[in-house]
C-alpha cells in the first residue's frame, strides 16, 4: 500500500455507504492500527442524486483529509460513476456494480466489475446489505485492510445476532472478487 | 513445697490455657516426687522449682528413683511439666529485662527465640532419651537417631524423622518408639513423623536406603524435602546421623552433576510454593503466620541454603546471615529478611504461649483486644491514642509486606538460575543445539510435571515459552501433536495439573498455546480449554484457586477471558456459579462476575473500549465497580499529562489514558441505568479537557517539526459541532470546525500539522473525527475568509448553517467567537424565515429517504420525531430569536423565557430530548453503535432503565412502544412549532 491511499463510496442516498465508509476506516483505524480519515455527504446532496462518502488511509499521518486523486472509486449507480470518474488517478481502480454501471468513460484506471446489487438480493435475500457486498468487493480487490479487522469493525456495528447476515454478505462479496 | 507449686500456678496463669494439662500433671505427683527424691538424699540434685539445663543428669535420678514402669513415668512426667513451665516462664522474664534494658527489639526477640530453642530442644532430648532409655532395656536395638526437623520452638507439636541401621533387633526398636510417641503425647506434646507417612514406611523410622528409595519415587514432596533438609540430631548415633547426611542430601545441593536433575526438581516445588503464596493477597479478615511470611522467608533460606551448597547449617535466621555474607549484592535483602523472620517467629511464639497454639488471629475485635499483652511483651507502647496493639499490626503488615517484597526479588532472581541448571536448558535458544532438540519436548515435560505433587516453578519454562518469537512455544504445540492416544492425553494431562496447582501458570500456558498461529495450536487449545472445563465441573477448589489469581493477577484472567470463545465463556461463566462459604471469596467471585460482564457484554463499541482499558491498565480492573475511583484514576493521569518534566510522548500517552479512564467510567454509569446528565455532563467535560489538552501538546509537537513558532493569538479556533457541540455523549465520532483568522501561510501550515497531530492520536481512541469544511476547502483547517466566502456566495446549505449555528467553542478566545457568530450567524439571522423553511424542508426530505416499513425497528436519531429534528427545531427557535450559545439545557431554558408561547412544546422537547437521549446511550453501549433501534435487542436496554432512573418497562417490546408513543409527540410538537416558526416563503 502506498503511504496514502484515497477511496470514495459513491451511489444513491440511502444505499448505506456512510455506513460502510466508516467501517472500512475503522477497520484500519481500529483494528489495524492504521491511521485514517472519514467525510460524507450530508443534506440536499445526500437527497436521492449521487451521495458519497471518502475514506483515507495511511500508515503514516494524513496530511491533508480531502479525497481528491483517488485510488479507488466504487460506483453503485451511472450518475455516480458519471460524476466521479474524473477524480480517479490514471492507475487508479474503479469498481462498478455491472447491474447499474454500463457505460464505463474511457481512461487508464483498471476496472473490476461485481454483481453487487445482485448477490445481495439473490444470495442474501436483503438489498440493503448491498453496501457490505460492496465493501468485500473493494477489500478483496484492494487488501487495504485485512478481511477480518472489516469483519470486526461490522460486528462493531450491529447488533450480536445480526452480524451473521452482514458478515454473510461481505464474505459473498470477498469471494465474488476472489472467485475470479 | 506447696507453696512453690502453689507460685508456680499463679504465675503460669499468665499463659496460655493449653499449659493447664503441665500444671495437672504436676500437681498430681510433684509431692509424691518430692518425697521419693528426699527419700533417696537427692533433692538437692534436681532442680524442680527453677529452671536448670541439666536434665539428661536430672530425669536420670528421676527415673530411677521412680519404683516400677508406671511410677517412673509419672515421675518423668512431672518433672518435665515443671521444667517446661519454668522454661517459658523464665523466657518471658529474660524478654522483658532485655526490653527494659534498652536492647534493640530485633536483638531481643533474637535472644529470646534463640534460648527457648535451645532449651525446648534439650528438654525435650532428655526427656526422649529417659524414655528410650526404659522402653529399650534388655533390647538389642539398631543404631539409630532420631532428628527434629521442624521449628524448635513448642507448637503443637514436634516433627520428627527417625533413621535406623540394620544392626539389631529393629522390632524392638519400633515398640520403644511406639511407647515414646504415645507417652510424649500424653505429657508434652505431639511427636509428628511426616516422613514415616509421607514415604510409606512400615514402622516409625526406615533406613538410609530407604529414605533414599523413597526420594528416588517422588522427587519433589517438596514439605518431605525441606524436612530432609532441616534434620538436626535430636537423640541418637551421630555417626549414623552423618552417613544420613551424606547420603540423603547431597541431591538437593548444586554441587553435583549428577544430582542436578534433583536439585533443580527441588528447587521448581519449593520456587513453586513460594510463586503460588506470592500471587494470593494476604486475607485482610486474619493474620496467618504461615502463609504471609514465615514460610516465603523460610523458602528464601532454604533455596539460598541449597543454591549456595551450605550443607551444615539448617536454621533459616543462620542461614539467611551466611546468605548475606556470601553474596554482597544481595546482603541488604538477606539481613533483612532475618529481621523479618525474627521479629515474625517472636510475635507467633508469643502468641502461642500466651493466648492460644494456633497458627491464624482473627482480626475481629475481640481477637485484636487480645494481643495487647503481646504487644507489650514485644516493647509496644500506647501512643497517640492508638493502642499498643495496634501499633504491633501495623509492624506486622509492615513486616509482611517487605518479605512478600525480598521474595518477589529472590524468586525472579532464582528465575534464572532455574533457568541455567534446568534440564531443558538445551532448550533456550542462546545455547547450541546438541542434538537433543529432536527430542520431544511436550513428553518430557510433562512426564517431570506428572511426577510433581504440589506445587511446581515453572517461570522460566514459561519466559522461555513466550520468548524467541514463540519458537519453543510451536515445537511444544507440534511435540503435543505428534502424540497419540494416550500418549497426548499423559501431555494434556500433565498441563492440567497446573489447573489445581498453579492456576496462574496453567492459564499463561494456555494463553502462551493459544498465541501459536496454525491449526495445531487452535485443536490443543480448544482440546485443553474443554477438558479445563470438564475438570471445574468435576472436582473442588478450581473455582477458589481462580479467584486467586484474579485476585492478584488479573490482567492474566482477563487475557484468558479475551481468548475464549462465546460457548467457551458461557460454560466458564456457568461453572463460576457456585456457592462459597468464605465471605472474602465470595466477595471477590462477585467482582469477577461484574467483571466478565463488564467485559463481554455491551456492545462491541462499549467492548472496545474496555479491552483497551484493561489490557493497557489492568491495575485498575478491580476499580471496575467504583466509577468515582475510576474518575479518580483519570484525573490522575490528566495531572501526569500537565507535569512540564515527562516527555511530550509521555504526556500524550498520559492524556489518552485519562480519556479511556474518564470514557469508561461515563459508559459503566450509563449501563447501571444512571440518569443522563450523570454520565453525559462528566462526559462532555472530558472530552473537552481532552481536546483543549491535547491541541496543546500536538501544537508543540508542531512547531518542532515545522521550526514555525507563531503566536496564534485569538486567530484560531476549534469549535466543537455536531452532536459533541450538543452535548452528545457516546458518538460515533467529534465534529470539528477549525477556524484560522489569517492568511498567514506560516501560520496556516503549523496549525494543520497541530490538526494532524491531533487527528493521530483522536484515531487511537477508537473514533475518527470530521472536520467541516475540510470537504469544501480540503485542509483540516479552514480559513475564516474562505467560509465568509462560502456564504457569501451563497454555496452554504443548510447544514452548513445548522453546523455553524449549533457549534461549541472548544480552543480559542471567546472574542473570536464573538466575531466569528457576529460575521456568520448574522447571515442567517437575518434571513430566519427563510432558514426555518429551509431547515423544515431538510427534515421532510430526511424522513422520506428514511422511510421504514420495518414496525420493529426505528431509527431514533434520524427517523420522524427523532432526536434529529428536536435539535433542528431547537434550532430554528435560536436563529428565529437570534439566540447564541450551544445546543443544551441553557438554550432550552432561554428560549422558554423568551417564547413563552412555546413553553408547553418547548417542556415536550426538552423531557424528549433527555429520554430519547439515554435510550440512545444505553442501547449504544449495550448492543451497538447503531441508531436504528431494534425492537428483538431492546430487553437488555429495557432492563437496565428499569433498574436505573429510567420507565418502568417490562421488556424491549414495551420500550419499543414507549419510544414509538414518545417520538410521535416529538413529532406532533415540532410540527406545532414550525407551523408557526416557518412562514411561508415571499
Amino acid at each position: 500500500m502506498s503511504q496514502r491511499y484515497e477511496i470514495r463510496l459513491s451511489g444513491a442516498g440511502g444505499q448505506g455507504l456512510i455506513l460502510a465508509g466508516k467501517i472500512l476506516a475503522e477497520a484500519a483505524a481500529i483494528y489495524e492500527n492504521k491511521n485514517a480519515t472519514q467525510s460524507q455527504s450530508y443534506g440536499p446532496e445526500a437527497r436521492g442524486g449521487a451521495s458519497r462518502s471518502e475514506v483515507i488511509i495511511s500508515d503514516g499521518d494524513i496530511d491533508f483529509p480531502k479525497a481528491s486523486a483517488l485510488d479507488l472509486l466504487l460506483c453503485l449507480t451511472q450518475e455516480a460513476c458519471d460524476k466521479y470518474v474524473g477524480d480517479l488517478k490514471a492507475d487508479g481502480l474503479l469498481i462498478i456494480d455491472s447491474r447499474f454501471v454500463k457505460d464505463i468513460p474511457e481512461g487508464t484506471f483498471r476496472i473490476t466489475r461485481a454483481d453487487i446489487s445482485k448477490i445481495a438480493e439473490e444470495k442474501v435475500g436483503r438489498s440493503v446489505v448491498a453496501n457490505m457486498v460492496a465493501l468485500g468487493v473493494i477489500v478483496a480487490a484492494t487488501r487495504i485492510v485485512l478481511p477480518d479487522s472489516a469483519e470486526r469493525a461490522i460486528s462493531g456495528r450491529v447488533p450480536r445476532g445480526t452480524e451473521e447476515l452482514n458478515v454473510k454478505a461481505f464474505r459473498l462479496g470477498l469471494q465474488a472478487v476472489n472467485g475470479k | 513445697m506447696d507453696e512453690q507449686f502453689t507460685r508456680l500456678s499463679r504465675r503460669a496463669q499468665l499463659l496460655g490455657t493449653h499449659y493447664e494439662r503441665y500444671l495437672i500433671t504436676a500437681a498430681g505427683n510433684h509431692k509424691e516426687l518430692v518425697a521419693r527424691l528426699e527419700h533417696h538424699s537427692k533433692l538437692d540434685q534436681v532442680n524442680l522449682w527453677t529452671h536448670h539445663p541439666a536434665h539428661d543428669d536430672q530425669m536420670a535420678i528421676v527415673r530411677d528413683i521412680g519404683r516400677g514402669e508406671s511410677e517412673k513415668l509419672e515421675f518423668l512426667a512431672t518433672y518435665y511439666a515443671l521444667q517446661f513451665l519454668q522454661m517459658n516462664l523464665l523466657a518471658l522474664d529474660r524478654l522483658e529485662l532485655c526490653l527494659a534494658e534498652g536492647e534493640r527489639k530485633v536483638v531481643a526477640y533474637r535472644t529470646f527465640l534463640e534460648s527457648q530453642a535451645t532449651n525446648y530442644q534439650r528438654l525435650n532430648r532428655a526427656y526422649i532419651s529417659a524414655l528410650l532409655d526404659l522402653f529399650l532395656k534388655g533390647t538389642n536395638p539398631p543404631r539409630f537417631v532420631i532428628c527434629n526437623v521442624g521449628t524448635r520452638w513448642d507448637q503443637d507439636d514436634v516433627d520428627i524423622l527417625i533413621v535406623h541401621a540394620e544392626d539389631g533387633n529393629i522390632e524392638a526398636l519400633n515398640k520403644a518408639l511406639s511407647k515414646v510417641i504415645t507417652e510424649f503425647f500424653r505429657r508434652a506434646s505431639r511427636l509428628h513423623l511426616y516422613i514415616a507417612e509421607r514415604a510409606g514406611l512400615n514402622g516409625f523410622s526406615a533406613t538410609i536406603d530407604e529414605y533414599v528409595t523413597s526420594l528416588d519415587r517422588d522427587i519433589t514432596d517438596f514439605v518431605m524435602s525441606s524436612e530432609l533438609l532441616a534434620a538436626e540430631l535430636l537423640v541418637g548415633n551421630v555417626e549414623l546421623f552423618e552417613e544420613f547426611r551424606k547420603r540423603v542430601l547431597i541431591r538437593f545441593f548444586s554441587t553435583s552433576e549428577r544430582w542436578r536433575r534433583f536439585h533443580v526438581g527441588f528447587l521448581r516445588g519449593l520456587l513453586g510454593e513460594m510463586h503460588s503464596m506470592l500471587i494470593s493477597d494476604i486475607r485482610e479478615d486474619r493474620i496467618d503466620f504461615k502463609s504471609d511470611s514465615l514460610r516465603l522467608a523460610k523458602g528464601i533460606a532454604l533455596a539460598g541454603r541449597v543454591s549456595r551448597n551450605i550443607r551444615n547449617e539448617v536454621h533459616p535466621l543462620n542461614v539467611l546471615n551466611i546468605l548475606a555474607d556470601k553474596i554482597p549484592s544481595w546482603r541488604r535483602e538477606y539481613l533483612a529478611m532475618g529481621d523479618a523472620l525474627l521479629w515474625v517467629e517472636a510475635f507467633r511464639l508469643l502468641y502461642q504461649m500466651l493466648i492460644v497454639q494456633e497458627e491464624e488471629i482473627e482480626l475481629t475485635q475481640s481477637d485484636v483486644d487480645q494481643l495487647a499483652p503481646i504487644a507489650a511483651r514485644m516493647g509496644y507502647t500506647s501512643k497517640g491514642g492508638i493502642p499498643a496493639s495496634s501499633h504491633l499490626l501495623v509492624e506486622y503488615y509492615r513486616v509482611v509486606e517487605e518479605v512478600r517484597q525480598i521474595c518477589r526479588e529472590v524468586v525472579e532472581n532464582m528465575t534464572s538460575y532455574v533457568k541455567e541448571k534446568s534440564t531443558y536448558s538445551y532448550l533456550t535458544p542462546e545455547r547450541p543445539d546438541d542434538g537433543r532438540r529432536k527430542r520431544n519436548v511436550a513428553h518430557e515435560m510433562a512426564t517431570s510435571v506428572n511426577r510433581f505433587s504440589g506445587h511446581l516453578f515453572f517461570e522460566d519454562i514459561l519466559r522461555t515459552l513466550k520468548s524467541d518469537g514463540g519458537a519453543l512455544a510451536g515445537k511444544l504445540v507440534e511435540d503435543t501433536m505428534k502424540l497419540k492416544g494416550a500418549r497426548r492425553k499423559n501431555v494434556i494431562d500433565g498441563y492440567l495439573q497446573f489447573a489445581s496447582s498453579d492456576p496462574t501458570t496453567f492459564l499463561e500456558l494456555v494463553l502462551t498455546i493459544h498465541r501459536v498461529t496454525g491449526a495445531q495450536s487452535t485443536r490443543l487449545f480448544a482440546r485443553v480449554v474443554e477438558q479445563f472445563l470438564d475438570k471445574m465441573r468435576k472436582e473442588d477448589g478450581l473455582v477458589q484457586g481462580l479467584l486467586g489469581v484474579y485476585a492478584a493477577r488479573p490482567e492474566v484472567v482477563n487475557q484468558f477471558i479475551e481468548v475464549l470463545n462465546r460457548t467457551q465463556r458461557q460454560e466458564f461463566e456457568s461453572l463460576l456459579d457456585q456457592d462459597l462459604w468464605d465471605e472474602e471469596q465470595r466477595s471477590v467471585l462477585a467482582r469477577l462476575k461484574d467483571y466478565i460482564w463488564l467485559r463481554t457484554g455491551g456492545s462491541e463499541y462499549y467492548r472496545r473500549l474496555f479491552r483497551r482499558v484493561v489490557n493497557s491498565t489492568p491495575q485498575f480492573i478491580h476499580q471496575l465497580q467504583n466509577v468515582e475511583r475510576l474518575n479518580t484514576f483519570a484525573l490522575g493521569y490528566l495531572g501526569s499529562s500537565e507535569k512540564g518534566e515527562t516527555s511530550g510522548e509521555d504526556r500524550i500517552e498520559s492524556l489518552g489514558q485519562y480519556y479511556d479512564l474518564a470514557f469508561l467510567s461515563c459508559a459503566i454509569r450509563a449501563l447501571r441505568g444512571e440518569p443522563l446528565d450523570s454520565y453525559r455532563i462528566p462526559f462532555i467535560e472530558f472530552a473537552d479537557n481532552y481536546m483543549s489538552s491535547l491541541y496543546s501538546e500536538c501544537k508543540k509537537r508542531a512547531i518542532e517539526e515545522t521550526g514555525i513558532k507563531l503566536k496564534t493569538k485569538d486567530l484560531f479556533a476549534i469549535l466543537a459541532a455536531g452532536s459533541y457541540a450538543r452535548g452528545q455523549a457516546f458518538d460515533d465520532d467529534y465534529d470539528f470546525i477549525m477556524i484560522l483568522d489569517s492568511n498567514n501561510p506560516r501560520l496556516f501550515k503549523l496549525l494543520n500539522t497541530t490538526a494532524r497531530f491531533m487527528h493521530r492520536e483522536l484515531v487511537k481512541r477508537g473514533t475518527i473525527p470530521q472536520y467541516r469544511y475540510a470537504d469544501h476547502f480540503g485542509h483540516f483547517v479552514t480559513r475564516f475568509g474562505e467560509i465568509e466566502g462560502w456564504f457569501q456566495d451563497g454555496h452554504a446549505d443548510t447544514i452548513d448553517m445548522t453546523q455553524i449555528l449549533g457549534a461549541r467553542l472548544l480552543v480559542g478566545s471567546s472574542r473570536f467567537m464573538q466575531r466569528f457568530q457576529d460575521s456568520i450567524h448574522d447571515r442567517i439571522f437575518n434571513d430566519a424565515d427563510n432558514f426555518c423553511r429551509q431547515l423544515y424542508q431538510e427534515i421532510l426530505w430526511r424522513h422520506e429517504s428514511m422511510t421504514n416499513n420495518d414496525p420493529t425497528q426505528v431509527d431514533i436519531k434520524e427517523g420522524r420525531g427523532g432526536l434529529r429534528d428536536i435539535e433542528q427545531a431547537l434550532l430554528m427557535l435560536k436563529a428565529k430569536h437570534q439566540l447564541s450559545g450551544p445546543l443544551d439545557k441553557s438554550l432550552f431554558d432561554l428560549t422558554r423565557a423568551i417564547d413563552t408561547k412555546f413553553r408547553y412544546e418547548l417542556n415536550v422537547l426538552q423531557a424528549s430530548h433527555t429520554f430519547l437521549r439515554q435510550v440512545r446511550d444505553v442501547y449504544r453501549l449495550a448492543v451497538a453503535a447503531d441508531d436504528c433501534l431494534m425492537e428483538s435487542e431492546l430487553d437488555l436496554v429495557a432492563d437496565i432503565l428499569r433498574k436505573g432512573s429510567g420507565p418502568e418497562v417490562a421488556n424491549g417490546k414495551e420500550l419499543m412502544g414507549v419510544i414509538k408513543l414518545r417520538m410521535q409527540k416529538v413529532w406532533e410538537t415540532v410540527e406545532s412549532i414550525t407551523r408557526v416558526s416557518c412562514k411561508p416563503g415571499k
